[in-house]
């Protein structure tokens, strides 16, 4: 059974800590956007998006479809952003003051 | 290929970008009279290239900036390897015939288990074959060439405007 629980730890781990590292980046950008404006935050991260593919092979046929998609990812990146952050200002809160 | 890029070559590109086209230089070589081969890519000059909206619409912007001497499409030429040296085709294995009295399990309603082995033999059969439908496409996708089409400016500049699976 301890080697059955270890071995879970042992997967859950590295998954969990990526998901800590992703929440983060989120966080990061969101909070970045707040800085320099969400319609040039959103500009930037979808023109380097743009950029990593063509500089990969990907067809510049399609480079300005991909860089609106990109924009529209990047707006929902920064939202979910927001709203980790929202999420975790409450828990702080809450965990701080005993609300 | 020199990336020398001029003033001209220059605001091309930025009025690219500003249209979020992604636009590269690919050298100064001028106009190219016949096919020119160069690092595994054939340079074909082309008067009049057979192209779709997308790529007339990234010529006019070029246009809009400076006048084009002609246009090119770029095809890439993958190299093929040679088997190496004392490489043999591997032969299969001959299978041993299994010798001695096979003796048969009784109880077993064999037909019923024959009607349900073939049905989820067709269903993963179904199954892998559009699993191997996709890929193969994918394959053929990724692994066709790419041709570019590139815009001589009037400096002589090459601007590859588009690229594109075929």
């Amino acid at each position: 059974m301890v080697r059955v629980i270890l071995r879970g730890i042992r997967f859950i781990t590295p998954w969990l800590l990526r998901i800590l590292w992703a929440t983060l980046n989120v966080v990061g950008t969101a909070i970045a956007s707040l800085w320099v404006g969400v319609p040039t935050a959103t500009r930037r991260i979808a023109e380097r998006w743009v950029e990593i593919a063509v500089t990969a092979g990907f067809p510049t046929e399609f480079d300005q479809p991909l860089y609106f998609m990109g924009r529209f990812v990047a707006f929902l990146t920064i939202v979910a952003g927001w709203i980790a952050t929202a999420y975790i200002t409450v828990f702080l809160l809450r965990w701080i003051f005993h609300l | 290929m020199d990336t020398l890029i001029s003033p001209t070559a220059r605001k091309v590109m930025e009025k690219a970008r500003s249209n979020h086209y992604y636009f590269q230089v690919v050298g100064d070589h001028g106009k190219l009279d016949q096919p020119y081969f160069k690092n595994g890519w054939w340079y074909v000059p082309e008067d009049k290239p057979i192209i779709d909206q997308n790529a007339i619409q990234r010529i006019e912007l070029v246009r809009s900036i400076t006048p084009t001497r002609g246009f090119i499409i770029a095809h890439e030429a993958p190299k093929l390897l040679c088997p190496p040296k004392g490489w043999e085709t591997p032969r299969p294995a001959k299978v041993k015939p299994v010798r001695g009295r096979v003796s048969l399990e009784t109880g077993v309603d064999w037909s019923t288990v024959g009607q349900v082995a073939l049905t989820a033999a067709k269903a993963v059969g179904t199954v892998l074959a559009a699993v191997l439908y996709f890929l193969v496409e994918a394959i053929a996708v990724f692994a066709s060439v790419d041709p570019k089409l590139i815009v001589i400016l009037e400096d002589g500049t090459w601007m590859e405007v588009m690229t594109w699976y075929e």
